[in-house]
């Protein structure tokens, strides 16, 4: 290669570039191994997992929260039973006295 | 070569389901690919979309020897893509330098806004704007991949004498268009 050929080599090299966009890595792996599913099976099965938490975290999040509630409700409920068990009891106590 | 063994195995090794060999062979092939496409279509947004689809089509072919570079693959694919792409628009930008996109632009810049935009391209950006698509594939072939004419060849899909007449018409054209923009 001579002198010129060199120096536009380097000219087209070291000239500035756009950067590739932060999504891309993971937009690739996505297409890569989920919508085109072309990798028969991730081994671990990290990738669909934390692709599946990703894409869908807000309706998680809201599972999760309702869950929550629920449980609690729940448990309000046991309690308020298990008040009234003892108040009928003690009522009932207290008629055969 | 052991280079293109350790690529096969990391390929092979992708193609089994193990995202750690997949994320380097992206982090690897891909800023030389971007800047491939970059120089052939001139848009960032878009040169990633074809290194996109050139992963797909790498994973799809399931299976790498590695008798040669996967870069080289990979790059053949890219330019391909890039040169199908530009075929098939709508103004047969194949033959044709960025500036010739002017003449359709449905957005009216002014004079102002329009030197701005190639300003912040790079020099050799902007030089290479004036050169058609081939010759611009041709020259980041050589310059990013080092590839020899029978590869450019390849890529471009054309005969090697023309490759080789395409390359050395491109390089003129490049350094005449940066000298005469006053880039040299």
């Amino acid at each position: 290669m001579n002198d010129d050929d060199k120096k536009l080599k380097d000219q087209i090299v070291f000239d500035a570039h756009p950067k590739l966009s932060e999504e891309f890595s993971r937009k690739t792996l996505d297409n890569i191994f989920i919508k085109k599913d072309l990798i028969s099976a991730n081994n671990d099965g990290t990738l669909r997992l934390f692709s599946f938490a990703s894409r869908f975290k807000f309706i998680l999040l809201g599972c999760l929260l309702l869950g929550i509630f629920a449980f609690q409700q729940g448990h309000q409920k046991f309690i308020d039973e298990e008040l009234l068990n003892v108040d009928t009891l003690s009522m009932s106590s207290f008629s055969v006295l | 070569m052991l280079v293109h063994k350790v690529e096969a195995a990391a390929f092979s090794a992708a193609l089994n389901g193990d995202t750690k060999s997949a994320r380097k062979l992206i982090a690897s092939l891909s800023p030389k690919a971007h800047a491939l496409a970059w120089r052939i279509l001139g848009e960032s947004s878009e040169a990633e979309d074809i290194v996109q689809a050139a992963f797909i089509k790498l994973f799809e072919a399931k299976q790498y020897d590695g008798k040669a570079a996967l870069s080289t693959y990979m790059h053949t694919i890219v330019t391909r893509l890039c040169l199908d792409k530009l075929r098939s628009s709508a103004n047969h930008k194949l033959d044709y330098g960025f500036e010739y996109d002017e003449l359709f632009s449905d957005d009216k810049l002014t004079p102002i806004e329009s030197l701005e935009r190639k300003q912040s391209d790079s020099n050799v950006q902007h030089a290479m704007q004036f050169l058609n698509a081939r010759q611009r594939a041709a020259l980041a072939l050589w310059a990013y991949h080092d590839a020899g004419i029978p590869e450019i060849a390849k890529a471009i899909g054309l005969d090697v004498n023309a490759a080789h007449q395409l390359l050395h018409r491109a390089k003129i054209n490049l350094r005449k268009k940066m000298e005469h923009l006053g880039y040299e």
